[in-house]
């Protein structure tokens, strides 16, 4: 009786520790963009087809608009600095259908090793910068919205240039009068 | 005719002096305008560049756009957050140039940035504050110091080569012991014990 009782309580728990892993999986495998390096069909999440090498369109072959396919999965309200770039000029930098900034002017969604010849790069931070960040940074954004905010650094954000150089890609000081100002490159117009 | 060809010649001379105005203004330069005095401008990326550099600090140091905001924010929130990262709060300037705490790592002088002073004087420094600030400052010394150093006040009260009344009477010396014996503890507001001793100690001025 009492074996069979202890079978049964190993059987239940083999099933859970099994379901769980599967959730695991299933979570993982959620995301299109670590799995796109090994799933050529994760493309077609995204895509209308997979576009082959040097083949280009104004589209991208993407699903939905540029300037919304990314939207589906990913929350722009949540990402501090994305309304202010959103809808200014792109150029020099891929643009949605007008193009205006998207989230893929800066973000590359393809993980490295996806487009031929192409780097991604991602947000690494020295633990100097990252405390000053949640020391002096976080706390007066959350003074001023009310609402709290935290680092990621272990995600992958992939973008199209080094995370310390994505900015220059655009902005630059120019002394204007003998003053140094921040400038956009490509628009002709001041950063503020 | 000859009526119309001078109207016509006087509106022409008038259109060309209107494209003249406007050309000597920001367009004739591209369209730049002036140097604005909101503090948020007078951020010079070029002075802080090789600080920056030094430091090992990034763009996304000071403007946090890599940070993620908890909760799905309203459109409204949304932009208010992407300005707030795209301008630091005083905090992350404060860290460098405004630090009471751990010190001043960066020139602390307000008008640094502050170009208009009103804008972060306090309210109760008005045009009276000259003769009532010794009842704030003694309530509480620390609020002072808050954007004043401890030499802001020295400046004034310890000057001797002014004939202005800063504390006390210039005769004070002579008849001071009449008042600090009517109320010893009123020396103690801004005395320490010792300062009293440097000259009443036995076998000095002991009457």
């Amino acid at each position: 009786m009492i074996i069979r009782l202890l079978i049964i309580a190993l059987l239940a728990f083999s099933i859970h520790t099994l379901l769980l892993a599967q959730d695991d999986e299933e979570d993982e495998e959620e995301n299109p963009h670590t799995s796109m390096v090994d799933d050529e069909f994760v493309c077609l999440d995204c895509h209308t087809e997979v576009p082959k090498e040097g083949q280009t369109s104004p589209t991208y072959f993407l699903v939905d608009a540029p300037s919304e396919n990314c939207l589906g999965c990913h929350d722009e309200t949540t990402h501090p600095g994305s309304k202010l770039h959103l809808g200014q000029d792109a150029k020099p930098l891929p643009g949605d259908e007008n193009g205006k900034i998207a989230c893929f002017s800066c973000h590359d969604p393809h993980p490295e090793g996806v487009i031929k010849g192409r780097t991604v790069y991602n947000s690494e931070m020295t633990d100097r910068q990252l405390q000053f960040i949640e020391m002096i940074v976080i706390p007066g954004l959350k003074e001023e919205l009310g609402t709290n905010a935290k680092v990621e650094t272990e995600k992958e954000v992939l973008l199209r240039e080094p995370f310390n150089k994505i900015c220059a890609t655009c902005h630059e000081t120019i002394k204007y009068r003998g003053t140094y100002i921040p400038w956009y490159k490509f628009t002709d117009m001041y950063t503020y | 005719m000859m009526k119309r060809t001078l109207i016509i010649a006087y509106m022409a001379l008038v259109a060309a002096l209107a494209a003249c105005g406007t050309q000597s203004g920001d367009d004739a330069q591209g369209g730049k305008p002036k140097m604005p005095l909101d503090v948020k401008m007078n951020y010079s990326h070029e002075v802080h560049k090789s600080v920056m550099e030094k430091e090992g600090f990034d763009c996304f140091v000071c403007h946090p756009v890599n940070v993620k905001l908890e909760d799905e924010k309203s459109i409204e929130e949304t932009i208010k957050a992407s300005k707030q990262a795209f301008f630091p709060g005083k905090e992350t300037c404060h860290f460098c140039h405004y630090n009471p705490q751990a010190g001043n790592i960066a020139p602390g002088d307000c008008s640094t940035c502050h170009f208009n002073m009103a804008e972060i004087q306090p309210k109760n420094h008005n045009f009276n504050w000259m003769s009532k600030h010794a009842v704030f400052a003694k309530a509480n010394e620390e609020s002072c110091e808050n954007c004043h150093s401890p030499r802001f006040c020295e400046d004034c009260h310890k000057r001797r080569d002014l004939p202005t009344i800063m504390v006390h009477d210039r005769n004070f010396r002579f008849i001071h012991g009449i008042e600090a014996r009517a109320n010893p503890r009123q020396c103690g507001n801004c005395h320490e014990i010792t300062f009293c001793n440097t000259c009443h100690v036995k076998g000095g001025y002991d009457y």
